[in-house]
């Protein structure tokens, strides 16, 4: 499977994390409530642990075992990883206008 | 004055739907403390019904503060020395000597001559019920004669005039009026069998014989409230004096009570013009009011007297509920007495929402809905919002409608700070209030003190004045019936974080008649609580 489909996958499954951090954080009252923000940066810690996790596993845990397909793994890992990165960034967008209201609505 | 309070606290949790009510304040105290403090809250009522020029809102359904409420204000004159007692506002030295002789024995036979004469009326009428029902009579058409001639036309002789206009014009189609007073005191208890005749009366002096109230479009209802508090037995000392020499004793209550319903029973006055009397009592000891007050002498009215509510006012105020909403009952030739018997067991009252309003058309569940969402919207402005505790501006409803922005819901931004100001400020009156590190019971504390330890609806928790406690209160719980507590949201949530998403998928309806973006307001977070409370509505 190509490392693309893999980051993009890996950045869905952690987006779903993110996503059900942020859920789990209860509305709070008072002048200053702290939840959105820190549904926020939860948002944040993920978009950054997504490509750091992913980069790690893929190149130490699932790099492939022929030396040309390492090569080759190796070589699109940086690429994909940003991908990965850019559609978490993307997908946490599109599902935030999509939940305006909602708890996710907080991530931007 | 402490039965209109509560009244004005059902308006306020919307049980007067689509009403505009007007309201008379009577006294012969113009300084007096309740009436002072229910004038202020009704000032408050309007002022957060008030949008923009429409002064005092508009009519709603189905919201916290439906009704809107006009207040007037009358009290007797009895200031200066030309009329501070009996025998001044009589002109008993006036006249040609056989005058003075046939009104000084006429007065004599009715009215003990050293003391009920001679007392100072700026505090009421002490129990005095005799003089008082005459006072109160020629009080309200002296205002009208004044009102007639243009001469000496005093600021609450007018607002008497704007109140008495209204109910003749409202009188041409039909009008219901409801009279609070008690019957073992002074002004209520004098006041009460004579207003009809009075504002009959007053209408024809002031409109010069062209109109009057016809009783049988008109109708009158009251409460027959009798002694539910006692207070210190004033001293010789403090009697020594005229102006004191006449004290309101609340050791006689019962046996004025019991005087006055013998006379409500007979009076033929009283049953013609009354359609209906809800007899509202205490059957149990009487608590003692003022106990903390370190004065030495007996409150006898003015700026002092403060008393704290009673659950019998909360009872008065269902009684007009029940007379304003009666589709039967009123086309009677001799009055009604109605009365109601609560549980009364292991020396406590046990209060159910349908003992308040009773049970038809779901009116009790309505009342059990709709004081419970008030009562918990206080707790989450006061409580969860912090109003209670801090002065920020960012507390209590800015905090609510900043939790909507926070969901994308700008909707009612435009809500100033001085009206949330004005909000948080209602709910302190209504539950509780901290200054600095005291605590000061509301009018719910207040009232639900007088059953405690016997169930009032609302858990005892709901209640505490801890300030720990209140800031651990679980606000969606606060009914003593589990089937009432908001749903608790699964896992990793809890009864709050469910309502708020409640708040943010509901929206004040059409046909709740809302239109300032406050009454919108209102109606959204009615809307959230009630849908929470799972009542069925």
């Amino acid at each position: 499977m190509s490392t693309y489909i893999l980051s993009i996958i890996f950045a869905a499954v952690v987006l779903l994390i993110a996503a059900l951090i942020s859920n789990a954080i209860k509305y709070e009252g008072g002048a200053n409530p702290k939840d959105p923000g820190k549904r926020k940066m939860w948002f944040w810690v993920f978009a950054i642990i997504n490509p750091a996790l992913f980069y790690v596993i893929a190149a130490f845990v699932m790099v492939p075992s022929s030396r040309k397909e390492s090569e080759q793994w190796m070589d699109a890992l940086p690429v994909s990883t940003i991908v990965g990165f850019v559609v978490f960034i993307l997908l946490g967008f599109v599902l935030s206008k999509i939940f305006k209201n909602g708890k996710l609505g907080n991530w931007f | 004055m402490r039965c209109l309070e509560s009244f004005v606290h059902m308006c306020a949790m919307g049980m007067f739907d689509n009403q505009e009510i007007e309201v008379l304040t009577l006294d012969t105290d113009e300084l007096n403390g309740n009436k002072a403090k229910t004038e202020k809250l009704i000032d408050l009522y309007s002022r957060i019904k008030t949008s923009g020029a429409e002064k005092g809102g508009t009519p709603n359904s189905n919201t916290f503060f439906s009704a809107k409420l006009n207040l007037h204000r009358f009290w007797t004159d009895y200031s200066g020395q030309a009329r501070a007692n009996y025998r001044s506002i009589s002109k008993l030295a006036e006249g040609n000597p056989e005058k003075q002789r046939a009104n000084k024995l006429i007065s004599d036979l009715f009215l003990d001559q050293n003391s009920v004469q001679e007392f100072n009326l700026a505090h009421g009428y002490r129990a005095q019920t005799h003089l008082g029902s005459h006072l109160m009579y020629h009080a309200i058409v002296e205002a009208a004669r004044n009102l007639a001639s243009g001469n000496n036309v005093k600021s609450q002789e007018k607002e008497l005039e704007q109140f008495l206009t209204k109910l003749d014009n409202a009188g041409k189609i039909g009008a219901r009026v409801f009279v609070f007073g008690s019957i073992f005191g002074g002004t209520g208890a004098s006041s009460i069998p004579v207003l009809p005749k009075a504002f009959q009366d007053f209408i024809k002096v002031r409109s010069g014989g062209k109109s009057t109230i016809d009783f049988s479009k008109i109708k009158f209802g009251s409460t027959l409230l009798t002694e539910y508090f006692t207070f210190k037995k004033p001293d010789a000392k403090q009697m020594g004096t005229k102006d004191d020499s006449v004290i309101a004793d609340s050791s006689y209550f019962p046996l004025n009570s019991q005087a006055a319903l013998q006379f409500y029973q007979g009076d033929p006055t009283v049953q013609q013009t009354y359609k209906t009397m809800y007899h509202v009592g205490w059957p149990i000891e009487s608590k003692k009011i003022g106990q903390d007050d370190k004065d030495d002498v007996t409150i006898t009215g003015g700026e002092k007297q403060k008393n704290p509510s009673h659950i019998t006012e909360l009872l008065c105020a269902c009684a007009a509920y029940d007379f304003f909403t009666k589709s039967s009952g009123l086309d009677v030739e001799k009055a009604e007495y109605l009365y109601r018997a609560i549980e009364f067991k292991d020396n406590v009252f046990n209060f159910t929402f349908n003992d308040f309003v009773g049970s038809e058309n779901k009116a009790g569940e309505t009342f059990a809905n709709r004081l419970g969402a008030l009562f918990s919207l206080a707790h989450i402005v006061l409580t969860k919002n912090e109003a209670a505790f801090s002065t920020d501006d960012k507390v209590g409803m800015r905090a609510f409608i900043t939790q909507l922005e926070q969901a994308k819901l700008p909707l009612y931004s435009s809500i100033s700070n001085e009206e949330c100001a004005e909000l948080n400020d209602y709910f302190k009156t209504l539950a509780y209030s901290f200054d600095s590190e005291k605590f000061y019971p509301g009018w719910m504390y207040q009232v639900r003190s007088t059953v405690a330890p016997g169930s009032f609806m609302f858990d005892s928790k709901a209640f505490t004045s801890n300030p720990k406690e209140l800031k651990g209160l679980d606000v969606g719980a606060l009914f003593s019936d589990a089937q009432n507590h908001w749903p608790g949201g699964g896992f990793m949530s809890d009864r709050y974080d469910k309502f708020v998403k409640t708040l943010i998928e509901v929206s004040p309806e059409d046909s709740q008649k809302v239109n300032t973006t406050k009454e919108k307001f209102l109606a959204h977070i009615y809307n959230a609580i009630t849908k929470s409370q799972n009542f069925i509505n």
